[in-house]
């Protein structure tokens, strides 16, 4: 899961951005408003973090403009006013939800998986593909009942995958979820942990769709 | 149209209109007394010019006997002067002998005494003189000094009083209702003068009044040149406290971001590691209320009542009800408005998101299935309730859930401070917040703001 983490303070970016990586989500940072508007144009993410008092470009405004531009990932707004009208006027501008400063990273997480799960069409918060099933809430899978255990990249790429499973994912899309923006990524190395999760959960349940991309099945 | 006599030194209109209605009064009372004098004197001079006559014509018919004695060579007596005891009397004197008009009826009248005029004593024109007649009566004379055949004479002609007073009377009589109509058309004019010239401060009124309850943005302008400039004047100083408020609230979300941003970092930096017993995160939790606590007064404090506003409740209220829904998506919530589309409030947008956000927040919190949230008018007020069927609060524990900072269910989110924010704000329009217990289950939150068709309250500084 890429997300888009939009705040201008250097230190509090710096610690969110640890804790996310450290649940195995793909994090980019953007300090001010004017970088913020251009990632989420011209990037692919799962959901963004966006802070609401940024320097040159407010979060109001960098929210309206991926609207407008009918960039439609979730975001959720960061916000140090408590105030009604500055959260009125985010969910109008297309927030999904909010989360006042300070306030617990487990919270944020949380919200963040289950604005993922919600904006791929998951009511419930376990998703299953024949038995293989990813709690979105814990962001955990089992296979067979059993834990699976996989590294931070295979987890990146399996939740991508079994968010849409059954659909085609494009190759392109997969490599811009998995890796940092300003990460040099090796065009190999996506099929290799292709290879990975083939030998962990069944070669059959990832497809290849030559030139377009991967999809996970429930397999046999 | 209607006529109101405004209430003098109250109004500009009452101060107008007593001055103007004094200065008439009193301009007519001098007028009138001018026109009666300048009647009195032409019929005095009238009567003057009649007596001399008779003098010139007594005068011109004398001649002296051979024995010296007085006679006259014609009959002078037309009328009034042959009416007995009309007050019409000749009489001419000479050597102390008298002729007499047939009016004395033989009685002679004694000259009155009158200072010595030498200018129409050499002239032998006829002096004025009052004095009474041989019945005493008010007499008006003319008396000249003459010598008819080498011997002094004194020629008198008087006319009564009434002569003279008798028409200026008559003169008085048809003036006085005369300047009573005028003064009556005049009070007319005046009212009607005072009312055309005060419409434009009557308007600037109205739409002043306008402003405050949200109709009008700014006052328009006007083709009057007198009050050009105040209009401007009132506009910019309107312009300058919506800037500053809005300044100010900038201000406001600046010092929260700088503050509240370093204090997520630290909350975020603090681990069971680093601060085993959890002290130092309490000790976060705490700067955190502090800030929050004197953040939302001083939001309550930068409140735009006072200011022109007439919000749309209804797009208000989806606004909030379409965050809520986002919110609580997961909830499956069923959400009910009622709220007529032609229903606006006296508050802004901003203050109406700010006092219904906490609470249809809280109320979409507690649900258990629905929630319900309907606008009624009521005299000057919109009622808008929001009911939720969750557990509700004990009517004993209302009064403790508006206290600031006070959280009556510690296992929900949220920082206790949204009631009471709610509630100032309210009672800065002049509204107020009140819960009562739902009948069935529940909780219903009746918020009260002005209704902006209706008459507002005065506002609360």
């Amino acid at each position: 899961m890429r997300v888009l983490l939009v705040e201008d303070d250097a230190d509090l970016s710096k610690r969110i951005a640890a804790s996310l990586r450290a649940e195995s989500f793909v994090v980019d940072i953007a300090r001010n408003g004017e970088d913020a508007e251009h990632a989420g144009l011209t990037e692919i993410f799962d959901v963004a973090v966006l802070d609401l008092g940024l320097p040159k470009i407010d979060g109001v405004t960098v929210l309206k403009s991926w609207r407008s531009g009918e960039r439609m990932l979730p975001v959720l707004v960061l916000t140090a006013r408590d105030g009604w009208p500055d959260k009125v006027a985010a969910f109008k501008a297309g927030a999904d939800d909010f989360l006042t400063k300070p306030f617990k990273i487990e919270e944020l997480i949380l919200r963040l998986r289950a604005l993922v799960r919600r904006a791929a069409g998951h009511a419930a918060s376990v998703i299953t593909c024949g038995d293989l099933s990813f709690d979105a809430q814990l962001g955990t899978f089992e296979l067979a009942g059993l834990p699976l255990r996989l590294t931070a990249f295979e987890w990146r790429v399996l939740s991508c995958l079994i968010l849409r499973k059954n659909v085609i994912v494009d190759r392109r899309e997969l490599i811009e979820r998995v890796y940092e923006g300003d990460t040099d990524v090796d065009s190999n190395s996506i099929e290799v942990i292709i290879a990975r999760l083939r030998r962990k959960i069944g070669a059959e349940r990832i497809g290849t769709e030559r030139g377009r991309g991967y999809m996970l099945r429930a397999g046999q | 149209m209607k006529l109101e006599l405004p209430s003098p030194r109250r109004t500009i209109a009452g101060r107008l209109i007593a001055f103007s209605v004094i200065y008439a009064v009193a301009a007519l009372v001098v007028a009138a007394f001018v026109l009666w004098f300048i009647v009195a004197t032409v019929v005095r001079q009238q009567v003057d010019q009649r007596l001399d006559l008779q003098i010139d014509a007594v005068r011109s018919a004398l001649t002296f006997n051979r024995d010296g004695t007085l006679a006259l060579s014609g009959n002078p007596d037309g009328p009034p002067f042959d009416r007995i005891g009309s007050g019409w009397y000749w009489q001419v004197t000479a050597d102390g002998r008298h002729l007499s008009s047939r009016s004395l009826d033989g009685g002679s009248i004694a000259s009155p005494p009158r200072a010595l005029d030498w200018k129409r004593l050499l002239k032998g024109s006829p002096q004025p003189a009052d004095g009474p007649g041989d019945k005493g009566e008010a007499l008006h004379f003319r008396v000249a000094q003459t010598f008819v055949g080498g011997k002094a004479v004194e020629i008198l002609a008087t006319a009564p009083n009434v002569a003279l007073t008798a028409p200026a009377a008559r003169a008085l009589a048809l003036l006085v209702p005369a300047m009573l109509t005028l003064g009556a058309i005049l009070g007319v004019g005046i009212l009607f003068q005072v009312r055309y010239g005060l419409l434009p401060l009557r308007e600037l009124s109205g739409q002043v009044s306008e402003i405050s309850s949200g109709r009008l943005t700014e006052l328009p302008q006007t083709e009057v040149d007198e009050l050009r400039p105040v209009i401007g004047e009132i506009n910019r100083l309107v312009e300058h406290n919506r800037k500053r408020l809005a300044e100010t609230r900038l201000q406001f979300a600046n010092l929260a971001h700088g503050l509240k941003t370093p204090v997520a970092s630290l909350y975020l930096a603090l681990d069971d590691k680093n601060d085993p017993t959890g002290e130092a995160r309490r000790l976060v939790g705490r700067i955190d209320r502090r800030i929050r606590h004197h953040l939302g007064r001083a939001r309550a404090g930068v409140s735009e009542a006072g200011f022109a506003s007439s919000t749309h409740l209804l797009s208000r209220v989806d606004g909030i009800v379409q965050m809520m829904s986002k919110l609580y998506a997961g909830r499956h919530l069923s959400v009910v408005t009622a709220i007529g589309s032609d229903l606006r409030i006296s508050c802004s947008a901003v203050d109406t998101d700010e006092v219904l956000g906490g609470i249809i927040d809280n109320a979409f919190k507690w649900a258990a299935s629905s929630v319900r949230i309907t606008g009624t008018v009521e005299g000057a007020m919109a009622l808008i309730s929001i009911e939720d069927d969750g557990p509700g609060i004990e009517q004993s524990r209302i009064a403790e859930a508006m206290k600031p900072g006070v959280r009556l269910d510690e296992t929900i989110a949220g920082d206790g401070f949204g009631l009471s924010i709610a509630k100032e704000v309210a009672e800065l329009y002049g509204g107020y917040v009140k819960l009562q217990a739902r009948p069935e289950t529940g909780l219903i939150a009746v918020v009260a703001l002005p209704d902006a068709r209706g008459d507002a309250p005065s506002l609360s500084s």
